[in-house]
């Protein structure tokens, strides 16, 4: 009898939900939608790094293997001098047939503050002619600080991350401030 | 009967989950001709360098071979990106710029190559606004007469004399409305004897009223390898160079300012697939661009591609070193039946 009342309370509670369920999956209409407040987008503050103390993959000191963290033996890579060793950082290669195009030991961060991103809808475009679109709105922060942010462009005859690139184009390293401003604006558009 | 109609489903389900993932061959992504992206930076401007902010930046390019004198580094003081009138660098902040115009913005899209001399293939585009009209140049022509090899019959026809016009009003917006860029760096070479890092050479170059409607990336893959052609199109109404002693921007170290006015800039690289432009990396690690021969090709295509192919037109309206000007200077109708260009080490 408990068991049957524990059927029928679980019945009722059912019953219950289920519309309630219903009606939540119900789809929202464009007016619907268009009623919503806090749709201020977001306002974002932020800092990236990457292998800022040299990947996890490579070890720059000679003599004996150092670990990963899987176990691993670290492969020895050094990217700094011989009598300066430094592990390496962020490697992408592009194959562009034979070669590779190679984006190699990229370190560093960036620090931001103020990005925003939100959605705006604009009516008509700087002539006066009907636009009628959304558009995803970017707002640069004002100021970005580059911390000690390197990379070196090179080419090379293997795409492999065990391989020194072959031959370097430049590198780059950043340290300090970026100023902007404005907005990035992205719609979709109709390509003739 | 649930049985059957539970076996239909399954069957019709799994039919629709494997036609789905059949690959899309070339022919049938050509078709392809789909919405692409727009992109407007609107009141942008950006600076960066060793001298914005509290002056503590390091903004270094390096491992630049520099022949025999060794290692090359630039160091860059200031870049930047503003509006009209920015000073060379001292008016960006609060001096934004719009690049692009919703009415013309940039845009990434994904088309069918059809239309553009590849055949039967998708393609990637990566353009700058499209402009309102043609060329900014035209050119008066004359009827002439010359022998192009020795001992060859001369040939006639019609050959660029002049520059006729200069016609900005093909462009969007007006010199005004574009950009201004430029670039400051001290220049330091390692190892000349009796200098050091510590003597190097100012260096900078400013652009004013770029732009560059009409320009545009097409890219599409064949055989595992990235093929392009390419429009290029840019004017200028000022480029400026000048050279200072270390450190210094302007006043008496500084040498005479070398000024192009109206640099004008309007070139195809590359003629569909007939002419793809490659750029590939050598078995010796050097980087390689090809723009491919057309030789081999029939008679129709010489006619085509000589009257209608891809050409380059440069005008620069005039140069001048200080205060002495040297006038006009064009180039006009160049063809590139064949180029290779890689890099050595030195």
């Amino acid at each position: 009898m408990a068991i049957l009342t524990g059927f029928r309370s679980m019945f009722v509670a059912s019953c219950l939900f289920m519309p309630s369920l219903l009606l939540a999956l119900e789809p929202l209409t464009n007016d619907d939608l268009d009623a919503v407040h806090g749709q201020g987008g977001v306002y974002l503050t932020g800092e990236f790094t990457i292998n800022k103390d040299g990947g996890p993959l490579w070890y720059a000191e000679p003599g004996p293997g150092q670990f990963d963290d899987f176990g691993g033996a670290k492969q020895q890579r050094n990217c700094g001098s011989s009598a300066n060793p430094k592990e390496c950082g962020l490697r992408v290669a592009y194959q562009l047939n034979e070669g590779w195009l190679v984006l190699d030991d990229v370190t560093g961060g960036f620090a931001f503050e103020g990005l925003t991103l939100r959605t705006s809808y604009i009516a008509t475009d700087e002539k006066g002619d009907a636009f009628d679109k959304e558009v995803v709105e970017i707002g640069l922060p004002k100021q970005v600080r580059s911390n000690e942010f390197r990379y070196t462009l090179a080419t090379s005859s293997s795409g492999t991350w065990v391989n020194n690139a072959d031959s370097r184009i430049l590198s780059v390293r950043q340290d300090g401030t970026i100023n902007m401003q404005g907005n990035l604006l992205l719609f979709p558009v109709e390509v003739p | 009967m649930l049985k059957q109609i539970l076996s239909a489903l399954c069957t019709s389900v799994f039919c629709g989950c494997l036609f789905a993932m059949t690959p899309l061959n070339d022919e049938e992504l050509g078709n392809v001709d789909g919405a692409g992206l727009g992109m407007v930076l609107e009141d942008f401007a950006f600076e960066s360098g060793s001298a914005v902010g509290d002056g503590s930046g390091i903004f270094e390019i390096g491992d630049i071979r520099s022949g025999d004198e060794g290692q090359a580094v630039l160091r860059v003081s200031r870049y930047y990106i503003a509006g009209d009138g920015s000073n060379k660098g001292a008016n960006v902040m609060g001096n934004g710029v719009s690049i692009g115009q919703l009415s013309a913005p940039y845009t990434i899209s994904v088309m069918d190559g059809d239309d553009f001399g590849i055949a039967n293939k998708a393609m990637l585009r990566i353009a700058a606004p499209v402009r309102k009209g043609g060329n900014i140049l035209s050119f008066n022509t004359e009827t002439r007469s010359e022998r192009r090899f020795p001992n060859q019959p001369p040939s006639s026809g019609q050959r660029v004399d002049s520059v006729a016009g200069i016609d900005l009003s093909t462009l969007n917006g007006e010199i005004a409305d574009w950009i201004d860029l430029g670039l400051t760096f001290d220049l330091a070479i390692n190892n000349i004897p009796g200098q050091s890092f510590d003597v190097p050479q100012s260096l900078q170059g400013h652009v004013e009223g770029l732009n560059i409607d009409g320009t545009q990336w097409r890219l599409w893959g064949d055989n595992n390898q990235v093929l392009a052609n390419l429009d290029l199109n840019i004017y200028a109404s000022s480029i400026v160079f000048q050279a200072c002693a270390g450190g210094q921007v302007s006043g008496p170290s500084c040498g005479q300012t070398v000024q192009y006015s109206d640099y004008i800039l309007e070139g195809q690289l590359g003629y569909g697939d007939d002419q793809p432009v490659k750029l590939t990396v050598l078995n010796n690690g050097q980087l390689q661009m090809e723009v491919g021969s057309i030789a081999g090709k029939s008679r129709a295509f010489y006619d085509e591609y000589y009257s209608s192919g891809p050409r380059v037109d440069i005008h620069i309206g005039d140069i001048s070193v200080g205060n002495q000007r040297f006038g006009s200077s064009t180039i006009a109708n160049l063809q590139i039946q064949y180029l290779n260009v890689r890099t050595r080490d030195l």
